[in-house]
């Protein structure tokens, strides 16, 4: 949601950098750079990496903002070329050879119940992630992911990407990204789970 | 229903896409069903840690400014021009 004061922000900046104000690209980029690289960094697993796909984004941006239309908000905006940029990063370099899903999967036995049976996590997400030790501990997990996964996990529960356009950025079916996502989820629990599970603690 | 589908069915169920006879089910099967339950429950914790992990670790690099990087990108806006 767009508040009047953004808008009229972003509004004059904009007109300014189409007039080519060098004053307001100096505004652009350090209003925005601290978020683009943050955004970059969790696609990506090298800094190097990253800050080179947040030049190549604002690159774009350079690029783009004469036809920016201002029916979102600029940093909306500006968050989807970063996006993709970091995606685009990772195809070009097929960074890792995909790992399988399968094992971070839970398992059945014939008769359709749980093979290990789940146990209630002890755990309150926004108490628990008020500790440093606990969102490092996710960052990892959601790094352990396989690719394919990770991106997808990224994209929808954290990037605000809606499942068609998930599909989009990576070029896969809608249907192949919600499965991957409920994989990616799954997995990501798996993953936790031994830290979070009442019996450990 | 059995675990096995219940888990396979757990995201449409949450988001609702689910025809109401199978939602239905599942509900009856998450009744009588701890696991499953603990399943769910541990399933929507692990959304939210995510997210509330990578907020905050963005919190803490909107602060960072580094400068040869800004630099970097405003010489880049001469070559952007020249297109």
């Amino acid at each position: 949601m767009q508040t009047s004061a953004e808008a009229t922000h972003d509004g004059v900046l904009v007109d300014r950098l189409k007039a080519g104000d060098a004053d307001a690209y100096e505004t652009l980029v350090r209003d925005h750079i601290g978020r683009m690289l943050a955004v970059a960094r969790r696609y990506l697993r090298s800094d190097e990496d990253a800050q080179d796909v947040v030049q190549e984004a604002f690159l774009a941006v350079f690029r783009g903002i004469d036809g920016f239309a201002g029916h979102a908000r600029l940093s909306t905006w500006m968050h989807r070329i970063v996006v993709n940029a970091a995606l685009m990063r990772i195809r070009k370099r097929s960074y890792t050879a995909e790992k399988p899903i399968d094992d971070l999967l839970p398992t059945f036995l014939d008769d359709g119940h749980h093979a290990i049976e789940p146990q209630a996590w002890n755990v309150d997400a926004a108490q628990a992630i008020e500790s440093a030790e606990t969102r490092e501990l996710v960052r990892d997990a959601i790094d352990q992911l396989p690719d394919g996964h990770r991106t997808v996990l990224l994209l929808r529960d954290i990037d605000g990407f809606d499942t068609g356009e998930t599909a989009a950025a990576l070029g896969i079916s809608e249907n192949a990204a919600k499965i991957r996502l409920h994989r990616a989820r799954q997995a990501l629990r798996q993953i936790l789970d031994p830290h979070f599970s009442e019996e450990q603690s | 229903m059995t675990c096995k589908e219940l888990v396979a069915f757990l995201n449409d169920y949450r988001e609702q896409r689910l025809p109401a006879d199978v939602a239905a089910d599942l509900e009856k099967h998450l009744d009588l069903c701890p696991p499953c339950r603990a399943y769910l429950r541990s399933y929507e914790e692990t959304i939210k840690l995510g997210r509330d992990a990578i907020a905050t670790a963005d919190d803490e690099a909107c602060r960072e400014m580094p400068e040869h990087l800004v630099e970097a990108i405003l010489r880049l806006r001469g070559s952007a021009r020249e297109d």
